[in-house]
């Protein structure tokens, strides 16, 4: 009889939760990407774009694309609602492009933390925003080798980023560094690509600069955002590629991989401003160089290229921070590491303008372990 | 009490046991309450305060120890004579209750907005019962067998607490201490509730098999559950940032969300699960507890109809704050009174068995 009880009880209680939250996932819209523009005639309202795939056998096509307006996300989702046979959900959202206008006006900034507040929402989705093109535009795009751009987006950032050439910006991420004081978001950006004014790819364009605000400032070019990289040791297995002058042999293309990358930064308080010391040790491996050499089996040929690189390197960093302080965005997180060594002076100090009136000094050290396969690379 | 010292409870039991009656969901949103108070150094405010529950657990182990056959009821009774031992012992059932109940409210919050968003709140709560209910009429050592399988569980959430780790930054929890002595201080006053349910020693130190160990036993629980807190407040904040964790009404589960693996992607809702089966625990713990209580007041009879009566009362209390801000205010209320009513009943009970000379440790030896 006891054991009757026990399973009727246990039956009980599977049967009493659970029922008022069913789903039957053929019944829900799963999105995938959403894309984010302004509407012209009306600043205030989004235009927000959709896509979830399709996996009815009998369906046409293999996503489902839906742009609708409204004044926040929420109300862009019942609006959807309106449109659609399916329940629309947010929790394998994969990307959110915005466009160039919503990330300029602070739109992005408002729409990620409606996002923020959603509490089936997938916040390990990638951001990022489009230049010279809509967000409309990526969300339609049909990219040949997978038609579903959002999964075609979301695998390329993901694959940039453990290529070590962007860094990880979710949407956690961004609330995450934006809520930290002494650092500010930066974003990847995208292009779009083509032949004839057809186009039918997705570039990676460098990172955004977010300010304190949540406003786009600027952006960063594909060799500013590597040197970002090495700054924030955000590198791993990074792969790049920079012109060197070698005794007389000027401009010489060389590429390679960052095998690793360690960043130091050291902070005092001069005169009530700060003075930020920035060391970087780079190891370098797998280098290829357009050189004219004997042979690369040679010290001096070792010391000379590191020497090159080291040079190269710190002008091209000290060049991003200069960037970030004209945008008075500490995009790199130079505050952090003033806030830990300097609590007391940092408390109550508006960083963003600290930083601006900051003097940086950067130091860099190049190691090469090895360079390819040719012992002349000019043979 | 009946003796089960042949059948009692286990060293291991003893620390699951104590574990699981103290670890509730405090945890889910103790990195932003301490952060409130303590900024960055949230965390040296747990481990201060875990300090200061260790030093409880000793008192309440030199009190528990002078009756070694005898649980609280018993004991206050004898020291504090009949007519004030029930009134003590009636306050403790009530704040067990009080405990338990207010546990099942924010583990009945934290699932309805992360989980199951549109069940009815009475309908969370009294699937949990029905377990809780079967689990103490079977008695404390079901109960402990039960609790030491939980602990195994607790295993594999501390395995999945661990995933989203690769993303966290230390950055974000330097520097240390500078927030200042009286911000830390200021945090410990968030930690009561964390820390209550240790005191349920009360009810089952005569049940432990291995007297001589459960002083060390019970001190090694208490600083699990130190670590275990400290550990997630300092995986929340590296991961999160504080300022961010600050806006987490349930930063843990914020903290889970970020864990994303090919197969398993929501790792915040196993954690809910897994947990329901900790709460679960916890309350029938401390359920327990007020049966058994109850049972001694009334002459050590009437176990079975204390455990059905009682339940209404446990419900009643999931009752009572209808809004979320209600549930916080409650749980600081619970905690705040609670730490107070444990410190000040262990004080007294020891301080008059001290002076009396009460002392059954002899008697037992012989």
């Amino acid at each position: 009889m006891k054991k009757v009880v026990t399973v009727l009880l246990l039956m009980t209680m599977l049967s009493c939760s659970g029922c008022w939250d069913w789903r039957i996932i053929d019944e829900l819209a799963v999105i995938l990407g959403i894309g984010v523009d302004m509407v012209e005639e009306e600043p205030e309202q989004f235009l927000i774009t959709f896509v979830n795939p399709i996996f009815e056998e009998e369906a046409e096509v293999v996503r489902n694309l839906t742009s609708v307006r409204g004044y926040s996300l929420a109300q862009a989702l019942i609006n959807l609602q309106h449109q659609r046979q399916q329940q629309p959900v947010l929790g394998k959202v994969d990307v959110i492009v915005f466009s160039e206008e919503a990330a300029q006006n602070g739109a992005m900034h408002q729409i990620l933390r409606q996002f923020d507040q959603i509490r089936d929402k997938n916040p390990t989705t990638w951001i990022c925003i489009v230049r010279g093109a809509t967000a409309q535009d990526v969300i339609n795009l049909s990219p040949p080798e997978q038609p579903r751009t959002a999964v075609l987006l979301g695998n390329m950032l993901r694959h940039n980023f453990s290529e070590g050439r962007i860094p990880e910006v979710s949407a956690l991420t961004y609330w995450t560094i934006f809520n930290t004081r002494g650092i500010t978001p930066v974003i990847p950006v995208i292009e779009l690509t083509g032949m004839d004014e057809e186009q039918t790819g997705i570039l990676l364009a460098g990172l955004a600069i977010i300010d304190e605000g949540g406003r786009l400032k600027g952006y960063l070019s594909d060799t500013e955002t590597l040197m970002y990289m090495l700054i924030t040791d955000n590198i791993l297995r990074g792969r790049f590629s920079t012109r060197v002058d070698f005794g007389e042999q000027e401009n010489r293309i060389l590429t390679g991989f960052v095998q690793s990358n360690s960043t130091s930064v050291k902070s005092r308080i001069v005169q009530d401003k700060a003075v930020i010391n920035i060391k970087t040790d780079i190891i370098l491996t797998g280098i290829n160089v357009d050189l004219l050499l004997d042979s690369h089996l040679n010290e001096d040929v070792f010391r000379e290229l590191e020497q090159a690189l080291a040079r190269d390197f710190q002008g091209n960093m000290l060049q991003v921070l200069r960037i970030s302080q004209a945008c008075e965005a500490d995009f790199v997180g130079l505050g952090q590491h003033v806030r830990v060594q300097h609590p007391e002076w940092f408390r109550g100090k508006d960083w963003g303008r600290e930083f601006g009136q900051s003097t940086i000094n950067v130091e860099v050290s190049v190691t090469i372990k090895r360079f390819g396969s040719l012992v002349n690379p000019n043979y | 009490m009946k003796d089960l010292s042949k059948n009692g409870l286990s060293d291991f039991q003893l620390i699951a046991l104590i574990f699981v009656a103290a670890s509730g969901t405090s945890i889910i949103f103790l990195p932003r309450s301490v952060a409130e108070a303590a900024g960055r150094d949230g965390w040296i405010s747990i481990i201060l305060g875990g300090c200061v529950a260790l030093t409880v657990a000793i008192l309440i182990y030199y009190l528990c120890s002078r009756f070694p056959r005898r649980t609280l009821p018993e004991f206050s009774m004898l020291i504090l004579g009949k007519p004030l031992g029930i009134m003590v012992s009636a306050v403790y059932v009530v704040y067990v209750l009080l405990l338990g109940g207010t546990t099942l409210i924010l583990f009945g919050e934290v699932t309805k907005t992360w989980v199951l968003f549109w069940t009815p709140q009475y309908v969370l709560i009294v699937s949990m019962l029905i377990p809780v209910i079967f689990i103490t009429l079977k008695g404390p050592v079901p109960l402990g067998r039960y609790t030491e399988l939980i602990f195994y569980f607790v295993g594999l959430v501390v395995l999945i607490l661990l995933l989203p780790l690769s993303q966290a930054n230390l950055i974000n929890v330097r520097p240390v201490g500078a927030e200042g002595l009286v911000a830390v201080l200021g945090g410990m006053g968030q930690l009561p509730f964390a820390f209550l349910g240790i005191e349920v020693m009360f009810i089952f130190f005569p049940l432990f098999v291995n007297r001589g160990k459960v002083l060390r036993l019970y001190l090694l629980a208490v600083m699990l559950l130190v670590v275990f807190y400290t550990g997630l407040t300092l995986f929340t904040y590296a991961l999160l940032g504080v300022e961010n964790t600050k806006l987490q009404v349930w930063p843990l589960m914020s903290y889970l969300s970020a864990a994303r693996v090919q197969i398993i992607e929501r790792f915040d809702n196993i954690f809910l699960f897994i947990m329901t089966v900790k709460i679960i625990g916890l309350v029938a713990v401390q359920y327990y507890a007020a049966a058994a209580t109850s049972t001694v007041i009334t002459k050590g009879r009437y176990f079975n109809i204390w455990s059905l009566l009682l339940l209404p009362a446990l419900y009643g209390i999931t009752l009572l704050p209808a809004r979320q801000y209600a549930v916080f205010e409650f749980a600081s209320l619970v905690g705040t009174w609670g730490a107070l009513f444990v410190a000040g009943l262990v004080l007294l009970l020891l301080s008059i068995a001290v002076i009396r000379g009460f002392d059954e440790r002899d008697e037992t030896q012989k």
